[in-house]
C-alpha cells in the first residue's frame, strides 16, 4: 500500500515534468492560456472589488478576512486547473476513442492514469501570484499569527481540501462509463466550483449543511481560512478531517466497481 | 423542405440525443444565481442602502438572475467544429456542394440552441412574473416585445462573434485559448456577471463602444424598463448595426481565408 | 506449456438503435430500443510458448474483441480464459507486467515529447530497474536502428519510425506475450519489412509468444506458423498456414508462358482460367490432377516457362470467409 503510494507519487512527479516540457513546445498556447486564466481571475477579483467597494461585512467577516477566503479560493483554483480541469474535459473522449482500453492494461491504478494524466503548469502562474498575495494580505490584515501552528493548520486543511476537490470532481466522471458524452456535466462542475468564491457562511443554513455534509464542496476552500481564524468548532474540525478521507475511499470504491464492469466502447 | 430547415431539425435532434446533458446544463445555470443572490443580499443588508450602482435590491436581484439565464441561453460550441472543419479539410464538402457554409452553421446553431433558448426564455418569463409581482418591476408589454427583438439580435450577434472568431483557424493552429478568453471577457463586458454600472461611469462608457453589452446588458435593460423607449430604439439600431458590421467583416475575412485555404489545397 | 488457453469463449454486446427522424428522437427520450450482438461465439483454442499466431478475419468478425478479452480489457460473457496462468479480467498487476498490447491505430507515446521521455514514463509505470531499462533500450533501439532518433519529438518522426518507437515502448518491460493489433497498418513496404524482421528476431532470441492480427498477408506468411481464422464470431480455422490452402479443397495454380498464343477455351478444359494475356496465362486446378494437367499442357503447347504454386493466401481467405458466411 505504502509502496504503491510512493510509486504513484513518483509517476505523478514525472508527469508534471513531462507536461511542463510538452507545454513549452507551444509558447503561443501558454500565452493564450494565461489570457484565459487572467480572464477568470478577473471575475474572481470582481467579487473582491465589489466587497472592497461596498465595504460589506459578510457573516461578521471584515473585507480583509474576506480576501483570505478569496485568495484561498484562487489558490485552490490553481490545483483545480492544474490537476483536474483538462483531465475532466478529456475524460469522455478517452473512453470513446479507446485510449482507456490501453490504460487498463498498465500495471498502475487506472483511476490514477485516467484522472491525473494531464497537468497544466505554466498557465496557473498568475493565479499563484494573485492568490498568494491576497492570502498574505488577508492573513496580515486579519492579525493572524504567522507561526508553525497556524501555517500548519492552514496547509493541513488545504491538503484535505485538495483531496475533497479531487473526489467531488472525479466521482461524476464515472457517469461517462454509462452516458459516453458528459460535456454538460462540465458546466455543472464549473458552476459548483464557483460556489467557493465566497465564504460559505454567507449561504442560508440549509445550503451550508448540504454543502458541508452531503456534497462537501465547502470543505475545499473554506476550512483552511476558517481554521486559522479560529472560527471552526470542534465538530467542524473533526468533520473536516474525516470527510475527505471517507470521500476518498468512496471514490476509489466507485472507480473499482466501474472499472470492474467496464465494457470497451469499440467492438 | 428547405435544406436549411432540415439542418435546423438535425441540430435539434443532436441536442435531444443527449437528454441528460441538456437538463443538467439548465440546472447548472442555477448555481451562479444563488451565489449572486446571497452576495447582494448581504451587501444591501449591510450597507442599508436603497440603491447601489443605480439599482435597488430587487432590480439587482432580477438583473443577476436574468443575466445568468441569458448567458446560458447564448451558449455556443460550434466554433470548435468550425475550427476543425477548417483545419482538417471539412470545408471541401461545402465547396463542392450547393450549400453555403454560413447558412449551414447558422441553421445548425439555431437548431441546437433553439430548444435551449426557448426553455431558458420560459424560465426567464417565470422569473419576470415573480419580479413583477413581488418586486414591482416597471415592465410593460411593449418592453417584453422589444426584448424579444433585442434578444433575437443578441442571439445573432453572439453567433456572428464566434463565427468571426472561428475564422481565425484559417491562420492559427491552436484556437481554443482564443475562444475561451474571448468567452470569459465577453461574459464580463456584456454584463453577464454583474450589471455594467458596477464598473463606474468612465469604464461603462468605454464598454458602450464595444459590441458586447448588446448581448446581455442592453436586452435586459430593455426588459426591465430601466431605460427609456428612445434609448431602446437607438440601442436596437446600434445592435443591428453591429450585426451588419460583423456580417460584412465575416464576408471579407471568409473570402481572404478561403483563398488561402484553397491555395494550400485544403 | 500453454501461454493462452481459451475455452468456450463468448461475448455479447448490448447497443441502442436510433431510427431516422425527429419524431424518433423524441421517442428516444423515454424509450430506447435495446439490441444484442454476439461478437464472439463459443471460441476455444490454446497457444504454446514461443508460438507466433496470426489472427485473421474480416472487419467486425470478432478479432479485436477476442484480443481485448485476452488482455483483460473486456469481460467475457461466457467461457474460460487463462493467459500466463492468470484470469485476464481480474487485471492483476503481476499479469499486466508480463504482457504487452500494441494497437496500430492507437498511439501510446506522447506526440509532443521525444520518445525517450515517454520511455521513462514506461520505466516508472512498469517498475523497470534503471540498469535493465538502459540495457533493453540500447538493445531495442539498436536492432530497430532508431538510436539517433530517441531525442526527437515523436510527431516529427515518420510513421514507420513512430511504430518502431511504439514497439520499443511495448517491449521495455520484457513481456513474455505480445498482442499486436494491425502493427503495420499505414506503413510503407520497407518499414513493414523492418518491423517484421525485428519481430522474427525477437521470437528467435527471446522465445516470446505473439498473437497478431493483420490484413497484410505478407506479414503473416513471413512471421506466423499458425493461423486462427474467425468469421462472424466463430473460429472457423485453426491450423498451420500451409494447411489453409489444403483445407479449402487443395488447389494449385499453374502459370504458363508460351511461344504460341494461348486460348482460354482450350485451357478451360483442364481447370479454371484465372487470367490469360495470350502468351501468359494462369490456371487453377485441383492438386490431385496437377501432374496429369502438366503432362497434357507440355505436350500440347510450346511452353517457354511453367510453374506450379499455391493460390495466394488472400484468395484462400476470401473463399474461407464467403464459404463460412453462407453456412452461418
Amino acid at each position: 500500500m505504502w509502496r504503491q503510494f510512493i510509486k504513484h507519487l513518483k509517476i505523478y512527479g514525472l508527469l508534471i515534468k513531462l507536461n511542463a516540457i510538452r507545454q513549452l513546445e507551444y509558447r503561443v498556447n501558454i500565452v493564450l492560456g494565461l489570457l484565459v486564466e487572467i480572464g477568470y481571475l478577473g471575475i474572481k477579483l470582481l467579487y473582491a472589488y465589489i466587497i472592497h467597494d461596498t465595504g460589506v461585512h459578510i457573516s461578521g467577516f471584515a473585507p480583509q478576512s474576506l480576501y483570505l477566503f478569496i485568495g484561498t479560493f484562487i489558490l485552490m483554483t490553481v490545483f483545480f486547473v492544474a490537476m483536474l480541469q483538462f483531465n475532466i474535459m478529456a475524460f469522455d473522449r478517452q473512453i470513446i476513442e479507446g485510449e482507456f482500453d490501453l490504460i487498463l492494461t498498465k500495471p498502475v491504478s487506472a483511476q490514477f492514469l485516467a484522472t491525473l494524466k494531464y497537468v497544466e503548469t505554466w498557465m496557473v502562474i498568475p493565479n499563484i501570484i494573485v492568490g498568494v498575495s491576497l492570502v498574505s494580505y488577508g492573513w496580515h490584515a486579519s492579525d493572524i499569527a504567522f507561526d508553525i501552528v497556524h501555517v500548519g493548520l492552514y496547509v493541513l486543511y488545504a491538503l484535505l481540501g485538495i483531496v475533497t476537490m479531487y473526489c467531488i470532481f472525479t466521482l461524476p466522471l464515472l457517469l461517462a462509463f454509462k452516458l459516453h458524452h458528459i460535456s454538460a456535466f462540465h458546466s455543472l462542475v464549473w458552476a459548483l466550483w464557483d460556489f467557493n468564491n465566497l465564504p460559505h457562511r454567507i449561504f442560508p443554513s440549509p445550503i451550508q449543511i448540504i454543502g458541508t455534509v452531503f456534497l462537501p464542496i465547502f470543505l475545499i476552500t473554506n476550512f483552511s481560512p476558517l481554521a486559522v481564524m479560529g472560527q471552526l468548532s470542534i465538530g467542524e474540525m473533526i468533520w473536516g478531517g474525516i470527510a475527505p478521507i471517507l470521500l476518498f475511499f468512496l471514490t476509489c470504491w466507485g472507480w473499482k466497481k466501474a472499472i470492474h464492469s467496464y465494457e470497451s466502447g469499440g467492438g | 423542405m428547405n435544406k436549411y430547415m432540415w439542418l435546423l431539425g438535425m441540430g435539434l435532434q443532436k441536442a435531444l440525443a443527449y437528454r441528460v446533458n441538456y437538463s443538467v446544463a439548465i440546472l447548472a445555470a442555477v448555481f451562479p444565481i444563488i451565489l449572486q443572490w446571497v452576495l447582494w443580499q448581504s451587501i444591501y443588508q449591510y450597507t442599508k442602502a436603497d440603491t447601489l450602482y443605480g439599482m435597488s435590491y430587487s432590480d439587482m436581484l432580477s438583473y443577476v438572475v436574468l443575466a445568468a439565464l441569458m448567458a446560458q441561453a447564448l451558449r455556443t460550441g460550434f466554433e470548435y467544429d468550425m475550427a476543425e472543419d477548417i483545419k482538417s479539410g471539412g470545408l471541401n464538402r461545402f465547396i463542392v456542394q450547393p450549400l453555403s457554409y454560413f447558412g449551414y452553421r447558422l441553421s445548425v446553431f439555431v437548431g441546437t440552441n433553439l430548444g435551449y433558448f426557448v426553455a431558458t426564455l420560459m424560465v426567464m418569463a417565470l422569473v419576470l412574473w415573480v419580479a413583477i409581482q413581488y418586486w414591482v418591476l416597471p415592465t410593460q408589454i411593449i418592453h417584453i416585445a422589444l426584448f424579444v427583438v433585442s434578444a433575437a439580435g443578441a442571439f445573432l450577434l453572439q453567433f456572428m462573434l464566434f463565427y468571426l472568431l472561428s475564422l481565425t483557424a484559417f491562420w492559427l493552429h491552436e484556437v481554443w485559448a482564443l475562444f475561451e478568453s474571448v468567452r470569459v471577457i465577453s461574459l464580463v463586458l456584456s454584463g453577464g456577471v454583474v450589471p455594467l454600472s458596477v464598473f463606474g461611469e468612465s469604464l461603462q462608457y468605454g464598454f458602450s463602444l464595444l459590441p458586447f453589452q448588446y448581448l446581455i446588458y442592453f436586452p435586459l435593460q430593455t426588459l426591465t424598463g430601466a431605460i427609456s423607449l428612445e434609448q431602446i430604439f437607438s440601442g436596437l439600431l446600434v445592435q443591428w448595426g453591429w450585426i451588419a458590421a460583423m456580417m460584412l467583416l465575416i464576408t471579407v475575412i471568409w473570402r481572404r481565408g478561403s483563398r488561402s485555404y484553397l491555395a494550400l489545397g485544403g | 506449456m500453454n501461454v493462452i488457453e481459451v475455452e468456450g469463449l463468448s461475448k455479447t454486446f448490448k447497443f441502442y438503435r436510433k431510427p431516422q427522424g425527429l419524431s424518433a428522437s423524441f421517442k428516444n427520450l423515454w424509450q430506447r430500443q435495446v439490441e444484442y450482438k454476439e461478437a464472439v461465439k463459443d471460441v476455444s483454442f490454446s497457444i504454446e510458448q514461443g508460438q507466433v499466431v496470426a489472427f485473421l478475419g474480416a472487419n467486425g468478425a470478432g478479432k479485436t474483441t477476442t484480443m481485448k478479452m485476452l488482455s483483460g480489457i473486456l469481460h467475457p460473457t461466457h467461457g474460460k480464459i487463462k493467459v500466463l496462468g492468470h484470469t485476464p479480467s481480474e487485471r492483476e498487476e503481476q499479469f499486466k507486467k508480463r504482457f504487452s498490447i500494441l494497437m496500430g491505430q492507437k498511439q501510446q507515446l506522447w506526440p509532443d515529447l521525444p520518445a525517450i521521455d515517454s520511455f521513462s514514463l514506461c520505466q516508472r509505470i512498469y517498475d523497470i530497474p534503471t540498469p535493465l531499462f538502459k540495457q533493453r533500450l540500447a538493445r531495442l533501439s539498436e536492432v530497430l536502428n532508431v538510436s539517433h532518433l530517441l531525442d526527437i519529438q515523436v510527431r516529427r518522426l515518420s510513421l514507420g519510425e513512430r511504430m518502431k518507437m511504439e514497439l520499443i515502448a511495448a517491449l521495455l518491460h520484457g513481456p513474455e506475450l505480445l498482442f499486436l493489433d494491425e502493427p503495420t497498418i499505414g506503413l510503407d513496404f520497407l518499414s513493414q519489412r523492418a518491423v517484421m524482421r525485428f519481430l522474427q528476431q525477437l521470437v528467435r532470441e527471446d522465445n516470446i509468444t505473439i498473437l497478431l492480427t493483420s490484413h497484410n498477408m505478407a506479414d503473416i506468411s513471413a512471421l506466423c506458423e499458425r493461423v486462427l481464422v474467425i468469421q462472424n464470431g466463430q473460429l472457423v480455422f485453426d491450423d498451420r498456414i500451409t494447411q489453409l490452402q489444403n483445407t479449402l479443397g487443395g488447389l494449385r495454380r499453374i502459370h504458363i508462358e508460351s511461344e504460341s498464343p494461348l486460348h482460354s477455351e482450350f485451357l478451360g478444359r483442364y481447370g479454371k482460367v484465372i487470367n490469360n494475356d495470350v502468351h501468359c496465362a494462369e490456371l487453377e486446378v485441383g492438386d490431385d490432377v496437377v501432374n496429369q494437367v502438366l503432362q497434357h499442357l507440355l505436350k500440347d503447347i510450346a511452353v517457354k516457362d511453367i510453374r506450379v504454386s499455391a493460390p495466394p493466401l488472400e484468395d484462400s481467405l476470401e473463399r474461407l470467409y464467403t464459404r463460412r458466411g453462407q453456412v452461418a
